[in-house]
Parts: structure tokens; C-alpha cells; sequence
């Protein structure tokens, strides 16, 4: 049988969600229509059903296994953080690096003018001296963490030092 | 003052931004077990829904430095709880297949060390037992039939008792859609659990 407009009403009624008028209406109907009451009926038996479900209490180490998560997560900044303070520093301030391992500065000045040359040619303007602003281009890489940071070339920085180790 | 200023828990949150962790830790013993059983009834799985509650707890956590009210903490907390069950339910879900893969054994010990679901088992006869586990069994079955967002607007509307429009705000979705989403979801319920009915 084709059931009536008011269908989707029954469920808004259930809920509380119509307005005073149309929830005047839709009782109305439903005292005159048998199908509709058989849905009414039906709907709130699925209601009643399911709040049968008893709820769940947390299990004993839930809250302990949530702490555990917020140390791993601090743990992992902490680290991502000296990470990043170390590579950002490192080009001036870690000498010790600079003296013992000559082989590690050439590459590092390789690949920071080959940085330095790819923004320079993406961005300078063409009237201004190149040379000039290479050597500005890689002061600001020296001193911009953020630039650094964002260098996948200097993602590798520790797999160089640890095969210099070696 | 605006209802979300009076609020208590918004309160709660707000010290938590200026740097007290009790704030946090309040909140998080009022909200667990229903975070929890949010998530339960989302996926009918114990342990999954822990882990997804935890998730959410560890989003409030960090959301705390950015946290402006906008609206009840309730609302706020649930909103991150439905987005944490719609988008990560399923990675977890892999990873545990691959987990239980590597430790066939990890998840059953796991399993004997939880609290039991029902609690009053022993006052009920054996048969009535297993027939009310039998039937809260198709009830998780036939909610997890439901499709994702049907569900959600079902959890939160049956379980939760929130209005059409906090579930619109939850769901990021208009309050006509929410209306829809549950009318459908009950229609899906009744013909799923028609032999229970
Ligand atoms: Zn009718």
C-alpha cells in the first residue's frame, strides 16, 4: 500500500522536532490512520530496542593506555623539535662538525648554493646582481629554520653523518 | 551571558588552555565512558572503540592551545568523536588485521583481561541470558548494517539524545540532512530487525 506524505513526520515527531502545528497534524493522523499508527508504533519499538543495549564501562588500563599515547606523542615532539633546532643550527654553530669532517662541509656547500641557485632562479628579479643574491639567498637559508626544515635535501643530513661515522 | 560561557565543562576546557591539567583531566573522566560507547555502538567492536575514544580524548589534548567555544563542549567533543569514527575507524581496523596476523594470540589475552560487557549476568536465568545477549547481538549487527553516516546520526539521536541541530553541527551536515539520515536509519533498523521486533 502507498504510505501516506507524513512518513518522515512520524520520525521528527518521535524526536520532538516539529513544530507545534505540524505536530498537531501528524497526531491527527495518526488517530485517524491505521498505517501510520502501525509505523509510529513500529519505530518507537526500534527506539526501545536499541536503548536495550546496555552501555560498556572503560576497561581497566583505558585511561593509563591514554596517558601512555600523550607521553609517545611528547616524546616524538621533543625529539622532532631538537631534530629540527639541530639541523637548523648546524651549518654555523656545530664547528666540531665543520673541522673533522671536510669531506661533509663540501657536500653541505654544495647542496646549499645548488638550493640556494634553484630559489634564487624561481624568484629573484632579473635586474638585480646574481651573485649578490646568492650570497643573500644562502645567508637566509642559514638562518631561516623554516626554509631548512622544509628542504627535503637536508632531510638526509643524518644518514650523511652516520655513513661519515662509519 | 551566552550558553556556551556557562557551560562548565567549556570552563573546564578553557583552564586546561591556560595550563591546567585538571581541567583536561576532569573532562576526561566525565566523557570516557560515553566517548567509549559512542564509539562501541559506531563499530560494535570493544576494542576499537577504546582505541578510537582515545583518539579523540588525544585531539581534545592537543586541540587545547587552539581551542575557541563555539558552541557546548559536548557538542565540540562529539564533533571530534564522529570525525575521528567516520575517517579512522577503518585504519585501525587494518592495523589490527595485520597485528592479529603477526600475534595470533595477542587479542584473545587481551580480551580475558577487560570487564565484562553485561553486568548483572548473574540475575538473570541462563536461558534469559541467552536470549538478551542473543538479541543486544543482532541489534550491534543491525546497527553496523547501517550505512556510516546513518548511523552516526542514529548513535547520537537514540543514544545520546542530542537535538537535530547539535547532530547537524556534529555531523558538519544541514539539519534537513540530519532529519533525513535518521528517518532512513530507523526504516533501515525496522526491516533489519523485523524478527525482533
Ligand atoms: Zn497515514
Amino acid at each position: 500500500m502507498k504510505p501516506c506524505n507524513v512518513t518522515e513526520m512520524i520520525s521528527s515527531l518521535i524526536d520532538g522536532e516539529l513544530s507545534p502545528k505540524d505536530t498537531e497534524s501528524v497526531r491527527q493522523h495518526l488517530e485517524d490512520c491505521v498505517i501510520c499508527r502501525k509505523e509510529f508504533d513500529a519505530l518507537k519499538s526500534v527506539d526501545n530496542l536499541l536503548r536495550d543495549v546496555k552501555p560498556v564501562e572503560p576497561s581497566y588500563d583505558f585511561a593509563r593506555g591514554f596517558w601512555k599515547k600523550v607521553d609517545a606523542l611528547d616524546a616524538r615532539k621533543t625529539k622532532t623539535d631538537a631534530r629540527k633546532t639541530k639541523k637548523s643550527l648546524w651549518p654555523i654553530f656545530n664547528d666540531f662538525s665543520w673541522g673533522l669532517r671536510p669531506s661533509l662541509v663540501s657536500a653541505a656547500a654544495v647542496i646549499l648554493i645548488a638550493a640556494g641557485t634553484v630559489i634564487f632562479y624561481r624568484s629573484a628579479p632579473p635586474a638585480l646582481d646574481p651573485t649578490g643574491m646568492l650570497i643573500a639567498e644562502n645567508m637566509a637559508l642559514y638562518s631561516d629554520y623554516e626554509i631548512i626544515d622544509n628542504l627535503e635535501l637536508f632531510e638526509n643530513w643524518e644518514e650523511i653523518i652516520k655513513l661519515d661515522e662509519i | 551571558m551566552s550558553p556556551r560561557k556557562s557551560d562548565p565543562d567549556v570552563q573546564l576546557m578553557l583552564c586546561f588552555k591556560d595550563g591546567d591539567e585538571d581541567g583536561f583531566r576532569k573532562l576526561f573522566s566525565k566523557y570516557q565512558t560515553q566517548i567509549i560507547n559512542f564509539c562501541f555502538r559506531f563499530c560494535s567492536d570493544r576494542q576499537l572503540a577504546e582505541d578510537l575514544a582515545q583518539e579523540v580524548f588525544l585531539r581534545v589534548y592537543r586541540a587545547a592551545k587552539r581551542y575557541r567555544p563555539k558552541a557546548r563542549f559536548s557538542t565540540w567533543i562529539y564533533r571530534i568523536a564522529v570525525n575521528v569514527c567516520l575517517n579512522e575507524s577503518r585504519k585501525l581496523k587494518k592495523r589490527y588485521l595485520t597485528q592479529s596476523i603477526d600475534r595470533p594470540f595477542a587479542n584473545a589475552d587481551d580480551q580475558g583481561n577487560r570487564l565484562p560487557e553485561y553486568q548483572d549476568e548473574n540475575q538473570i536465568s541462563a536461558d534469559g541470558m541467552m536470549a538478551s545477549r542473543q538479541r543486544e547481538e543482532q541489534i550491534k549487527a543491525a546497527l553496523k548494517n547501517l550505512p556510516k553516516q546513518q548511523r552516526v546520526a542514529v548513535v547520537l539521536r537514540i543514544y545520546n539524545e542530542f537535538s537535530y541541530s547539535e547532530i547537524a553541527s556534529q555531523m558538519s551536515v544541514s539539519e534537513g540532512k540530519v532529519k533525513t539520515l535518521i528517518f532512513r536509519g530507523r526504516q533501515h533498523l525496522k526491516q533489519t530487525l523485523k524478527g525482533v521486533l
